[in-house]
């Protein structure tokens, strides 16, 4: 099958000679996009800036006293603290698995939707509801739906005669039922990423490729998953730093608990910094999970790279 | 791909406006003008703070009677808003030269916001604090002590465990006004007993284990469907662990004062009868129900719930028509309900505050502290009074008949000592208790490993 794709012009690596309306331009541009790029250097880099140097510190914010004690805090994470490592691992489990079930979910549904003749608007603004909720209100909904002797799920696996669980008072369960809540609430918003995605495929990719006798699967396969791929990679690393950066469902329905099973690294750097006093170590946590997010998002747009456009 | 006409023209545009023959002039003014806002922006930025903080020392109105302009800053629990509200009014009547904003905030918002506002310097010039966050402020040099007029005699007229939050280096910084009690008192629910053919509630604490045992209930499934005596919150298990020692006149604090001791065998004793409450008695399960003990006795999932009085306006608020009674918890040794008790809600002021503020602020404070103040401010917000003078104090039995419960053990209250951080000295406790009831540790192991992370805590405090 022959699709019309074209490369896209690859940026040599020497550098052209720019004309004077092209210089012109390129200073406008840096002009206008001074105040917000300073205003973001403020609000972002500042932050993250100070942060780090307060990772090198035993700081504490009422006291008067800040020593320097360089990487301790860094050493102290990893060798002497168990809850951090626990965390850590719990934010690995919950991203690794919450990531890529959420795109296997939202990308059917939003085809689904997509493949709708009449009664997608209604669809859409019905699977995006859960989004538009504030995600306390949205959280809670689910504490009766696992309450141990009145909830509904195990109203329904009684029905279906399967064992009762208590899922959040459970080491084993605690952290996947805060996944599948948070679950719930985030699908509607990459179904409606992924709708727009497909909406922009051109209809011709699809009729050629009928033409030429592709099946159902093979126009998924060969057209479908190639020209998501911007799509994929938005969904991708915006899914997965909002999943490492999972905190309101945890405190509204575990609080970690029981035994940190569902203690993800967000909710005990807030503990460390908030309710015990100690920002420099909390930042030190934050910088990991930073550096952890960073090196993520940059091998997933390296990998995901696309050469060409259609 | 087709460009549309009206892409087209705003290229065209974009181009006009970056023709080099265009004086640069443009440019440059624009660069002027960008400089000077964000310049304007920082600027104002850095200033919000510091127009916003008086400077240490400086008096408003000062070298006259001028007014003095108060700011205070509360926990928003409605009872304690109204009750504020109330004493800001009587004493500006009786103080017309000084005014007092109130701001309320809820509780978790407050402790945060007062960490970030001391850092910052615009910090409030009074606040309400809780017992156990005041420690930290203390020492960091944050909090005016109390002045000597009003120390006078504090330690007789205040029960013990009230002034301990509020004690530092052997002095006082702030006046509690409650007594902050999750101990002695249970919920009970008489028509369970009834039921269940028990005529009285129980006096001893084997009489406790049998009553819960026969009130507890379990469905075909051997699930447990109602407590008989619930106890496994997150405040309950540290609670009554700490009060069955001291019960039995041992102490959990090792001999230097700062690190807990739980190889004591009168520790391991009360640990292991707590826990056997639901490894072996099986009168309550942390999966028996959600929320705390209080949610599943109002919720009729418990018989009997073991809860500081603070409760009882709840359960009459939200279930109005839920008959209960409020009775004593029976000691787990001994005659007398000991316990150690956290301080409660009270007042602090800042230290770098001007000094006819924080005068002011002191003078509030002894007004509100007046026998009859705080006797007002305790029955509207139910809380259990600080002074020792108005234990059994007839108007708060008038009001509060359930209190009588509550006043019968203050005088065995000893305050629970330097605990550091609360949170993670009570997290520590309620994941040894779970690890009992999963069946994942034995009970020596599981209290060995919370002693041994509350003295880690303790050690590392101020950070690794």
């Amino acid at each position: 099958m022959n699709l019309p794709l074209r490369p896209a012009p690859r940026a040599g690596r020497r550098q052209r000679r720019r004309s004077a309306g092209q210089r012109a331009r390129m200073r406008f541009v840096a002009i206008w996009l001074s105040p917000i790029m300073a205003l973001f250097a403020l609000v972002w880099f500042v932050p993250i800036g100070m942060a780090a140097w307060l990772s090198l510190h035993r700081y504490s914010p009422l006291s008067a006293v800040s020593p320097f004690i360089g990487l301790r805090n860094y050493v102290f994470a990893f060798t002497e603290d168990p809850l951090f490592v626990n965390a850590l691992g719990n934010t690995v489990k919950f991203t690794v698995v919450a990531v890529p079930l959420n795109v296997a979910i939202s990308l059917p549904v939003a085809m689904g939707l997509n493949a709708l003749k009449r009664g997608g608007t209604v669809f859409r603004v019905l699977f995006f509801a859960p989004v538009t909720a504030s995600l306390v209100a949205a959280a809670l909904v689910w504490v009766p739906i696992y309450d141990p002797q009145a909830g509904w799920l195990n109203a329904v696996t009684g029905w279906l005669g399967l064992p009762q669980i208590a899922w959040l008072q459970n080491p084993g369960t605690s952290l996947w039922a805060v996944l599948a809540a948070a679950l719930w609430q985030d699908l509607p918003y990459n179904i409606i990423i992924f709708l727009a995605g497909l909406q922009s495929i051109p209809p011709l990719f699809y009729d050629a490729a009928k033409v030429d006798g592709a099946t159902r699967f093979q126009r998924f396969r060969h057209i479908t998953i190639p020209l998501l791929r911007r799509t994929f990679v938005f969904v991708f690393v915006l899914s997965m730093i909002s999943y490492m950066q999972q905190f309101t469902h945890v405190q509204v329905l575990t609080r970690g608990g029981p035994l940190h099973s569902s203690e993800t690294l967000l909710p005990y750097i807030f503990a460390r910094g908030f309710n015990d006093f100690q920002m420099g170590y909390a930042s030190a946590m934050a910088m990991v999970l930073f550096a952890i997010m960073l090196v993520i998002t940059v091998t997933q747009l390296r990998l995901m790279r696309q050469r060409w456009e259609y | 791909m087709r460009r549309g006409v009206t892409e087209r023209r705003r290229e065209r545009g974009v181009e006009r406006r970056f023709d080099p023959r265009i004086p640069r002039w443009r440019p440059r003014f624009l660069l002027v003008v960008t400089v000077a806002v964000v310049a304007v922006g920082v600027g104002a930025c850095g200033g919000g703070g510091g127009g916003h903080t008086q400077p240490a020392g400086a008096a408003s109105g000062q070298g006259s009677a001028a007014k003095v302009k108060l700011t205070w800053w509360t926990s928003n629990n409605p009872t304690f808003v109204a009750a504020n509200k109330d004493l800001i009014k009587r004493f500006e009547a009786a103080n017309p030269n000084v005014t007092i904003a109130l701001t309320a905030f809820p509780d978790d918002v407050l402790r945060q916001k007062l960490q970030a506002a001391y850092a910052s310097h615009t910090v409030a010039d009074m606040q309400q604090m809780f017992g156990s966050w005041v420690p930290q402020y203390a020492r960091n040099g944050l909090l005016d002590p109390v002045p000597s007029s009003l120390t006078t005699d504090v330690r007789k007229r205040y029960w013990g465990p009230t002034l301990g939050g509020y004690t530092s280096a052997g002095k006082l910084y702030g006046l509690p006004n409650e007594f902050n009690l999750e101990n002695g008192g249970m919920l009970a629910n008489p028509r369970e007993f009834k039921q269940a053919g028990i005529p009285a509630y129980p006096k001893t604490w084997d009489q406790l284990v049998a009553d819960a045992r026969k009130l507890t209930k379990f469905n075909a499934d051997g699930k447990m469907v109602r407590a008989g005596f619930a106890f496994t919150g997150f405040d309950s298990i540290t609670f009554m662990l700490l009060a069955m020692i001291l019960q039995q006149n041992q102490s959990y604090w090792a001999g230097d004062g700062v690190h807990v001791d739980f190889h004591t065998p009168a520790a391991k004793g009360a640990w292991q009868a707590l826990t056997d409450l639901v490894t072996k008695d099986k009168v309550d399960s942390r999966t028996a129900y959600s929320g705390d003990p209080f949610d599943a006795f109002f919720r009729g999932q418990a018989a009997m719930a073991q809860h500081g009085p603070w409760v009882i306006p709840l359960g009459k608020d939200q279930f109005p028509n839920f008959k209960f009674d409020y009775v004593p918890v029976p000691p787990y040794r001994g005659s007398t309900y000991t316990f150690a008790a956290e301080s409660g809600w009270g007042e602090v002021v800042n230290a770098a505050a001007a000094p006819d503020k924080k005068a002011a602020a002191w003078r509030f404070i002894a007004f509100s502290h007046q026998e009859d103040n705080l006797r007002r401010w305790d029955i509207t917000t139910f809380s259990v009074p600080p002074l020792r003078s108005l234990v059994n104090d007839p108007q708060i039995l008038k009001a509060v008949p359930e209190m009588k419960t509550s006043f019968a053990v203050l005088p065995y209250g000893r305050y629970v000592g330097p605990v550091q951080d609360r949170d993670r000295f009570w997290q520590a406790f309620q994941d040894a208790f779970t690890s009992v009831e999963l069946g994942r540790k034995s009970a020596p192991d599981a209290l060995a490993g919370a002693e041994q992370q509350i003295n880690t805590m303790i050690d590392q405090h101020a950070g690794p």
